[in-house]
């Protein structure tokens, strides 16, 4: 009986072959889309779940108050403090990834640039289950300037040489620490937080952060022992049987005795596995984000969906043309769960024909889908048995789902009806299939509405105007480089060069990364308000282009400038309730200062956030970032300019010298990346969907041929012929758009609501995504409609 | 064999209601030919319907093989159809992506009658319906003669104890129609039981007996030579 269902569905798929390749070509591009997300989320999910220990393995993280955001760093010193009171902890060891750009490794006078470098306590081999190819993992951090690296990077360095007792050096600021080589790993699985080529004992960190000379306000920074210096991931490994919330509940005990009741810091534990895809909302944390993983899933999930009722739409109304054999079938002796197999079978087999194409599909977007997702997925169908029996699972279920109502609605086809009546298509209840049409313009409308609304805003967020002027302006960072007796002959050595009209510097410049906080005591507010500061040199709001609403900027002609001027944003007008601003006393750092200027606000970051109230005080002590504005169309030999005079004053300090606009532009990248996943998403769903509409347009107007034929005879024009089959579809197009828009802007706006400035969803881009549905729609079955109209009637009545 | 008292079907269309067979009280033995007669809309094919088992009555008593059947479900009728009737249809009925020998072998696979045993059957009965050089042809390419010849190879080729014919000549020539009533003669000569339905007097004269239907009930019975009214 198989044999002669395999048979049937074979000729069928062979004789029916424009059906058969909407089906297969839309259940293929559904699959291969679920295939891929899959992929991606067995990938997400096993980060960091192969430890031995990673049960009990957490991230001590700090919260902010309203829960809702958080830093993954801690500072150094609580380290220190936590094995006192906490005995539970059987381990805890910090990790600290430095920057690219500061790292070198030298080896024979030859430098190499080394990404990601870990520097971490001595206990990291043996709180983590990461294999030593040669070495003790108990004690290969153990000594000071110690460092493991991988085979790779020993490879690279040393070549065919023994690399494990060999020395190299690592340069942090200006300072150059020679490090020796205690073990040698393989390079870090793909599903692990820890990507690196080297990890180095931590006394790298301690002294680098000492060899830092920071002042505030003319008292020493010291990172060491600062509680506000968030720099490590501190991780705890809990003794067996003790629990994260018991833990958690004396946190903030711990956290009264050593830092104090004025700034509450409440600090939580994280477990190990949780941190890839939990951390979102955490500063400092790159990662995966649950929330990606759920929007790619939904996507992928709509688009199979699509090619699902392609596939029931069709084959139901397939199944009207095929209702004398099911009749025969019944009449023969065949009873309803013979017929629900062969349905069920036949629509499996269309399934597991669109498998192969799947895979296809999968193998050539891969390359593009790891470079958009930064990972490196493989397809390893012979050795990944998970992967394997998902893609199975998933084709077999998509079968089964789309077969099943098919199988339900020729089981119940009655013989006498089909057999004797010619039952045809448009005689039996189509209810549930114009549901289905209905569903799936919907998906199609509201993802096209989305994708409207997704780069519109990132249209908004490229030209704002962010209250400065960004275009055409360098930003170079200059932390942990001694600019305080620099600065002045720097700027001019740079200001010498025709190509540079200004150069200034800030504590910070656009885009800050995060800002710095300080209380500021006013008239008004006596307790004080924590208000974000930027130390600025006198010319840095006239370079920046931002614009003095009332008062001045700061001048150097006014000796007082420096101890007593203070200069705010519009937004701390109104947060610290000015009437009058100009003139006003604020007690900032150590002694009261004047407002001698208000500008007006400008965006310092994402338009994400909102913008601050924010007061600028003038420094030459402060400053970590120039920033140099080109003359216009000199770019190019600005940038040559300020390459030649970093290598006269700082000689061994790498230069990072980018335009503004590049780093804004860095901001979006996640949005710009969903944006371009949305597009996507939408022309493949949009495809999917017109092709089933096609393949229903076409089967109507067949079924219709000689209805057709009789309104031509009788003198019909051609247009009303097309409108005939148009219509079935227009009211269907419309309700689906009433369905879409609601659906869409509920999910847009909760989209749009992460932004602080945002587009509204105006009502021409429902018009615009209305009326393209039905363009779309009239454009497919239109083109039905006019090829059996262009027929000759007496052929078509004939025929019938 | 075929037993039914006072059968009734009634069609309910919105607010019309028509009678289609009204109480119906009609007998086969076991071996007869039967043919039933009547202009078109009398019920004719209805009353073969609900005998077949592919429709019910809505009220009244049916007995096959001695079994009140009326008031069975789906699943039930599906398996007293299977072995025991066979129908052939005026417009044959023939799966279109199937070859002659799978359409004929098609009601074995639901007897789940084994592969040998199938193949046997089914080349026996193309043998004698002298279609054998047609087997791994599709029904479009074959005349309507040969599409009827098998049909009914696949009505007998189960061995059924029943033939239902309905208007089995209708879709063919004088020459054509006559070699399938001397199949359909010879079948119940070897003691099938038949029961068809004709608009052809001539063809109704092959059978033993021919029952007169008129607005859905019957009217006269004719035997042989005997008239009853």
């Amino acid at each position: 009986m198989f044999k002669n269902y395999l048979i049937l569905a074979f000729r069928n798929v062979a004789r029916q072959k424009a059906l058969s390749f909407i089906n297969i070509s839309g259940l293929a591009v559904g699959l291969a889309c679920c295939f891929l997300i899959l992929m991606f989320v067995l990938h997400e999910f096993s980060y960091d779940n192969f430890h031995i220990n990673g049960d009990r393995i957490y991230r001590v993280i700090t919260e902010a108050p309203d829960g809702l955001s958080g830093i993954a760093n801690t500072p150094y010193i609580l380290a220190e403090k936590l094995p006192f009171d906490f005995p539970e902890f059987a381990q805890i060891v910090r990790v600290i990834k430095r920057e690219t750009e500061r790292i070198y490794t030298l080896q024979n006078n030859v430098w190499f640039d080394e990404k990601n470098v870990l520097v971490a306590d001595a206990d990291f081999f043996t709180m983590f289950s990461f294999p030593l190819l040669q070495g003790n993992a108990a004690t290969a951090l153990k000594e000071p300037h110690s460092v493991v690296v991988t085979s790779k990077l020993a490879d690279k360095l040393f070549g065919s040489q023994e690399a494990v007792g060999k020395t190299i050096n690592i340069k942090i600021g200006k300072d150059l620490y020679p490090l020796m080589i205690t073990g040698i790993m393989p390079s870090m699985p793909g599903n692990t937080q820890f990507q690196t080529n080297m990890i180095c004992s931590i006394d790298v960190s301690e002294e680098s952060c000492r060899a830092i000379k920071f002042e505030f306000f003319g008292q020493a920074f010291d990172f060491l022992q600062e509680w506000g210096a968030n720099m490590f991931n501190t991780f705890v490994l809990l003794k067996e049987g003790r629990t994260a919330a018991e833990i958690e509940q004396r946190f903030p005990e711990f956290t009264k005795r050593h830092i104090g009741d004025g700034n509450p810091v409440l600090y939580e534990l994280q477990p190990l596995k949780a941190i890839h895809l939990h951390s979102s909302y955490l500063h400092g944390q790159d990662g995966g984000d649950i929330r990606k993983i759920t929007l790619f899933s939904g996507i992928a999930l709509l688009i199979l969906l699509i090619g699902c009722i392609n596939y029931i739409i069709l084959a139901t109304a397939h199944s009207t043309i095929r209702a004398k054999e099911i009749g025969v079938r019944k009449v023969i002796g065949a009873n309803r769960l013979d017929l629900i197999i062969q349905s069920i079978g036949e629509s499996v087999l269309i399934a597991c024909l669109a498998l192969p194409v799947a895979l296809i599909l999968v193998e050539l977007i891969l390359p593009v889908f790891n470079s958009f997702t930064l990972r490196s997925i493989n397809m390893d169908l012979l050795h990944n048995w998970r992967i394997t029996t998902g893609f199975l699972g998933i084709t077999t279920l998509v079968g089964v789902i789309s077969g099943s109502y098919v199988a339900f609605y020729i089981g119940r086809f009655n013989p006498v009806q089909v057999l004797y009546k010619q039952k045809s298509a448009r005689t039996g209840k189509s209810l549930l299939r114009k549901g289905l049409i209905v569903t799936q313009v919907t998906v199609f409308i509201a993802l096209i509405f989305c994708t409207l609304v997704i780069y519109r805003q990132l249209f908004y967020l490229d030209h704002k105007d962010l209250g400065y002027n960004k275009h055409n302006l360098l930003s170079i960072p200059m932390e942990g480089i001694s600019v305080k007796n620099n600065y002045t002959t720097l700027k001019q050595a740079l200001l010498s060069s025709p190509a540079i009209q200004q150069v200034s510097a800030g504590s910070g410049a656009p885009p800050f990364q995060i800002g710095m906080q300080s209380k500021i005591t006013v008239e008004q507010f006596p307790d004080g308000l924590d208000m974000e500061w930027i130390a600025v040199d006198y010319d840095y709001i006239e370079t920046m282009g931002i614009t003095i609403k009332d008062g001045r900027g700061f001048s150097e002609q006014y000796g007082t400038d420096a101890k007593e001027a203070i200069i705010i944003n519009e937004a701390a007008v109104a947060a610290l309730k000015f009437t009058n601003p100009l003139g006003s006393t604020i007690y900032f750092g150590d002694q009261n200062r004047l407002v001698i200027g208000v500008i007006h606000d400008f965006h310092k970051g994402s338009l994400t956030d909102k913008i601050g109230p924010t007061v600028f005080i003038p420094s030459k002590e402060l400053l970590m970032r120039l920033v140099v504005r080109p003359v216009a169309g000199k770019e190019q030999d600005a940038i040559a300019h300020i390459k030649r005079v970093w290598v006269q004053f700082f000689p061994d300090v790498n230069l990072d010298c980018r335009f503004v606009e590049d780093s804004l532009a860095e901001l979006y990248q996640t949005q710009h990346s969903m944006a371009s996943l949305m597009l996507v998403s939408t022309c493949i769903a949009v495809i999917v969907a017109v092709m089933g509409l096609f393949g229903l347009a076409l089967f109507m107007a067949e079924q219709r041929t000689k209805e057709i034929g009789i309104r031509k005879v009788i003198g019909a024009p051609v247009s009303s012929l097309v409108l005939l089959i148009f219509k079935e579809f227009f009211l269907l197009v419309i309700f689906a758009n009433c369905i879409a828009f609601p659906l869409a802007v509920y999910f847009i706006n909760k989209w749009l609501n992460n932004f602080a400035y945002r587009v509204d969803t105006g009502w021409w881009m429902f018009l615009v995504t209305g009326l393209l549905a039905l363009l779309l729609t009239l454009l497919v079955t239109g083109w039905q409609a006019l090829r059996v109209a262009a027929r000759n009637p007496v052929e078509t009545l004939r025929y019938e | 064999m075929i037993k039914t008292t006072n059968l009734t079907k009634v069609y309910q269309t919105d607010e019309i209601e028509t009678t289609a067979l009204n109480n119906i009280n009609f007998q086969v033995n076991e071996g007869e030919f039967v043919s039933i007669m009547g202009p078109s809309g009398c019920g004719k094919s209805t009353l073969l319907n609900v005998i077949g088992l592919i429709d019910t009555a809505s009220s009244g008593e049916y007995y096959f093989n001695g079994i009140e059947v009326a008031k069975f479900n789906e699943r039930q009728r599906a398996n007293i159809r299977k072995g025991n009737i066979g129908f052939v249809f005026q417009s044959f009925n023939l799966i279109d992506e199937l070859t002659v020998y799978e359409n004929i072998e098609l009601p074995l696979l639901y007897l789940k009658v084994s592969a040998t045993e199938r193949k046997k059957m089914v080349n026996e009965v193309m043998e004698h319906m002298q279609i054998m050089h047609r087997k791994s042809h599709f029904p479009q390419q074959l005349s309507g003669g040969q599409q009827q010849r098998v049909a009914v190879a696949r009505a007998v080729v189960a061995k059924p104890k029943v033939i239902l014919a309905d208007e089995p000549t209708g879709n063919l020539d004088s020459k054509h129609g006559d070699e399938v009533m001397n199949i359909l003669t010879e079948l119940n000569e070897a003691g099938t039981t038949i029961i068809m339905v004709t608009h052809s007097p001539s063809y109704a004269e092959y059978s033993n007996r021919i029952v007169h239907l008129f607005d859905g009930k019957v009217v006269t019975e004719n035997m042989k030579n005997k008239f009853h009214l």
